[in-house]
Parts: C-alpha cells; structure tokens; sequence
C-alpha cells in the first residue's frame, strides 16, 4: 500500500471520531449554557417567592415566616415568566405548574431538593426540563432531563 | 230751760245704761289674773339629760267649753252637777251649751226624750263612786319634757387625718296634763343652735332651725382621743289652759330656754404608713412591616426578628412582670394598674432612611408607633449570634387601690434578630 493509499484510509478511520467529539462538545455546550439560564430562571423565581412574608404572623408572633399560598402562587408565576423567556425551553407552562415548591416556615430544616440546611424560613424549587441534543442525536442520544434546584431564604 | 234739763237728765240715762251694760258684759267672763299659778323649772344637763316641768294651779276649779280643738271655743258650756241615785253612776253633769254669739242653748232635749233629762242631751258620769261635788277638784296640772342627748363618733376608731363624723341626736318624751279643770302643755319647743366642740380645738356652731339630729364631718390631724362635746339649745313654751265660769279658756304662756349636752370620746390613731412599691414591667413590641401605624391590638414581644433593610414599624406595649404594691403598715394591700402613657428611644438612630424613622431623645404616647430598620445582619462574634438590642424608656401610670396614682420611668429593652437576605442555593 502506498503512502497515499494509508493516508485515505486513515482519512476514512479518523473522521466519524472527530466528528462524534465536535458534536460532543457542541451539545455538552449547549447543555452546560441550557443549565445556567435554568438556574438564573428557578433563583429568580425563588427569591421573587421568599418576599411573601406573611405578615399577619409577624404582628401576632414577632417572628417572620413566608405566606405559603403566596409564595407557591409567585414562584410558579416567575417561573412561568423567566422560562418563558428561554430559547430551547418548549412547554414553559407546564414545566411552571408541574415544579416542585415547598416553603420551609419551621427551621432550622433541610432543602428537601439540594439537602441543603435551612436556617431561616425560605422557598425550595426544583424543576425538570427536557433536553434535546442536536447532534448527539446521531449516534441515538436525543434526550436528556435537566433538573435544576434552587432555594432563598425570607427577604424583603 | 226745762228743755235742757230734760236733755241733760236724756244724756245721763243714756250713759249710766251704758256703764251698767259694759259692766255686765264684761264681769262675768274675765279670769282673776292673780288666781292660777304657772311656774315652769327647766333644768340644763351636761351629762345627756335635761328636763323642763311646767305646773300649773288654780282653785278656781271652773268647767271648761265642751269639745272642740281649739281653746276659744265658739260655744260656752255650764256644767251642773245632778243627783240621779243609780248604783252604777250616783251624780252626773248636766252640760248646758250656749252658742257664744246669741247664748241661745243649743243642746236642747227634743220633746219625746225621756224624763229626767235635766233640760239638756248632755250628760257625763263623773265617777262611779264619788261626788264631783263638794269634793276638792284637780287644783294641778303638770307637763314634763325630759330631753336625751346621745353624740356618737363615726367610725369608732378612725385614722388620724382621714374624715370622721360626729352625730348627735336628741330624744324627746313628753308627758301633760290636759284633764277637766286645768291643762299644762309643753309647746313649742325646738332645738334653736347646735354647737359642736371636737375636742381637738376645732368646732363647729349651726344656729337656726335645724332639727334634732345633727352630723357634722371632721378630720382629726393627730392621733389621740378627744372629748367631742355636742350641746343643744333649746327654747319654747308651756301653756296653761284654765277656764272661767263660762267656759272660756284662758291661756297662759310662759317661754323657757334650757340646753343639753353630752359627750362621746373620738379616737384616732396614728396614720399607717403606706408605701407604693412601683411595678415591674418591660418593653415589648408588636412588629409589622412598613412605615404604618402601630397595630391597635395584640400581646407584645421582648424579641422579635426582623427583616434586614426593611422599615419596621413597631407597636410599644408595657409588659407588667409585677404590678405595683399598696403597702400599709409592711402589709401588702393591694396591687395597683399599670398603663403605658408614653415612651422614648434611646441609644443610637436606627437605620432607616431620613425623615421614616424614630429619633430617640423624644418622648412619643403611648399609641404612636416606632419605626425603625436594620441595614446589617446580626454579628457573629466567637460563633455567638448578636442580636441588636433596643433601649426604651416607658413612662408608666400606675393606680393604686386606695386612689394614689404614681408616675414611673422605667427603663428597658426588646432585642431583634435580623435575618440575611435572601440567598440562592
């Protein structure tokens, strides 16, 4: 075989390889960049929900906690709202109403999503939302759950 | 000449007839003023008791008018005495009524009245077993009055300084004679000045109609036992009622002025000593968030979290751990009732924005709220969380039971915890 001839061939071997690492790295991209905007979008809705301070327990019992209904209703609504605004983030509506929400008003305690301690009263919110890899698709790898968690503490 | 004469010896006539009737008219009806005998003895008492005795006599023994209530009656009566030799009543007075004004007899027997009636449809048994006739008449009547003067101190024992009432009250009998011949009563009398002497220097004079009862208030200033005397004055009149032949009744009037006096010993002992132990309270405070006005109700609370950055309004409530004693003598009497008038901030301004927050320095009522903000958490110093602590001074009005009421400062403290904000995880 000449030299030329174990060039093609090597041409031939090499290529689907390098072309499965670019599609790696550009979906593994993607999904990373796809991650971040989830987290802004559940830490903004959390923080906007942690302002709920119920505050007719505050004058009868000096300590604060978070309205729970409230908090609930707000989180969904930003969420709603932040998702919404994400590309690659069909379906916003129903990942909003199908988050988990929990208001933590007896402390200290732990996240139930993250584990994390509580100290004061705050809003846990864990959402799931679906993934689609362009060109991993190739080799069958077309969709991934991405679950973002995230909580804030009772706040102004 | 003989005209005249005949004129003059007219004229005479006339005036002799005139001098004969008047003399008629009026011998037979006037009373011998030297005849009854009216002497009264009022006795003054300075023990309680006193008595004034009015007698009269009159050997006269005339009859007296017939019924009637007042003393010139406007009929006359003359009163015989008859023998009618029954068992049960031997002599009886025969009454013969005249009216006054025409002495016509006005009690005439009918026709058909049976014999004897003696002329008259008045008569009275005189006595069972004796003669009214020839036997000496009541020659005497007497009226008593005898007077009791009871003083009283009220409360027995008082304390020295606090009002006492002094009562005196004056009890009255009277007994009088008022029979067939002679009447001696007892009119007219009334208690004319009150004088009251406490004993401790002090007294007290109430003239004038007052009564027979009198209370007077005073405050003895020291303790001791005082001698508080009450007299009475008292005036009026005894009146004999004696008649004439005819009937007609004369009065005979005599003033008499006698006072009673008695005595009672007041005590008054020495005034305890009270003492006001004031109440033990605290600050504390009804959160909300905002610039508001404080909440109208709800307990307070010594530590409350509270929001970093936020303006808080607070309400300022008085916790009474103790409330004020009432103390007399060593002896707890009574608590007392505390209320918030007022409060003020000290220490150093808070954190809120110019203009939304408490100054301390300024005293503020009690239902105006405070308003302040922390910009920063709790520190942490050697893992030990420091909560911010908030001086207050409370101005508090606290009411005894027996009515003192005593203003307080207080001075304490409520403590905020300030949560970090909020935080993503």
């Amino acid at each position: 075989m000449s030299r030329r001839g174990q060039s093609v061939l090597y041409a031939v071997l090499l290529m689907p390889t390098l072309i499965l690492v670019f599609a790696l790295a550009v979906d593994l991209g993607t999904l990373q960049l796809q991650k971040i905007r989830l987290r802004y979008a559940v830490d903004m809705a959390a923080v906007t929900a942690a302002t709920d301070v119920d505050t007719g327990t505050y004058s009868r019992t000096g300590r604060l906690q978070l309205d729970a209904t409230a908090a609930v209703a707000t989180a969904r609504e930003y969420l709603l709202r932040n998702l919404s605004e994400l590309p690659n983030t069909p379906n916003a509506a129903a990942i909003a109403s199908s988050a988990d929400i929990t208001v933590v008003n007896y402390v200290p305690a732990l996240d139930p999503y993250t584990g994390m301690r509580l100290d004061r009263p705050a809003v846990c919110v864990r959402i799931r939302v679906p993934h689609r890899f362009d060109l991993l698709g190739w080799i069958g790898l077309r969709l991934v759950d991405l679950t973002v968690a995230a909580n804030a503490e009772i706040r102004t | 000449m003989r005209a005249v004469g005949a004129i003059v010896k007219a004229l005479l006539t006339l005036g002799i007839s005139l001098a004969l009737l008047v003399s008629t008219a009026t011998s037979g009806h006037t009373l011998d003023p030297t005849t009854p005998t009216v002497t009264i003895t009022a006795v003054s008492g300075y023990a309680g008791h006193a008595f004034v005795y009015a007698q009269v006599s009159d050997a006269t023994v005339a009859y007296p008018a017939p019924t009637g209530t007042g003393h010139q009656s406007p009929y006359v009566a003359e009163w015989v005495p008859e023998p009618i030799a029954s068992t049960s009543c031997p002599w009886i007075w025969a009454v013969y009524v005249f009216d006054r004004a025409t002495m016509r007899q006005i009690n005439d027997p009918p026709p058909s009245a049976p014999a004897p009636n003696f002329g008259t449809t008045t008569m009275v048994c005189a006595s069972p077993s004796s003669t009214p006739v020839g036997q000496p008449a009541t020659a005497d009547a007497t009226a008593r009055l005898d007077l009791d003067l009871q003083v009283t101190a009220a409360p027995a024992v008082a304390t020295a300084g606090s009002p006492s009432v002094v009562t005196a009250a004056l009890n009255s009998a009277l007994t009088q004679d008022l029979n067939l011949y002679l009447s001696m009563a007892i009119i007219d009398w009334s208690v004319t000045s009150w004088t009251l002497d406490f004993g401790d220097g002090q007294g007290a004079t109430r003239n004038g109609s007052i009564g027979t009862v009198i209370s007077l208030p005073h405050t003895y200033l020291s303790a001791g036992r005082y001698d508080a005397r009450a007299t009475a004055s008292i005036s009026g009149h005894a009146q004999a009622a004696v008649y004439d032949r005819y009937g007609a009744v004369h009065l005979i009037r005599r003033t008499f002025a006698l006072v009673v006096s008695n005595d009672v010993v007041a005590t008054a002992r020495a005034r305890p000593s009270r003492s006001y132990i004031p109440p033990q309270a605290t600050v504390g405070v009804v959160p909300s968030l905002g610039s508001g006005s404080a909440a109208a109700s709800g307990a307070g609370f010594r530590q409350i979290d509270a929001l970093r950055g936020a303006l808080t309004t607070l309400g300022v409530r008085l916790l009474v751990v103790r409330e004020g004693v009432l103390r007399i003598d060593g002896v707890g009497r009574g608590l007392g009732q505390s209320r918030l008038t007022g409060w003020r901030l000290d220490g150093t301004p808070s954190d809120a924005p110019d203009g939304s927050g408490t100054t301390p320095g300024i005293i503020h009522a009690a239902s105006e709220a405070m308003h302040l903000q922390w910009n920063m958490p709790d520190r942490v110093i050697g893992a030990q969380i420091q909560e911010y602590v908030v001086p207050v001074s409370l101005f508090v009005e606290t009411s005894f039971p027996d009515g003192h009421v005593a203003n307080y400062v207080i001075r304490s403290s409520f403590a905020v915890s300030v949560n970090f904000a909020a935080q993503s995880g």
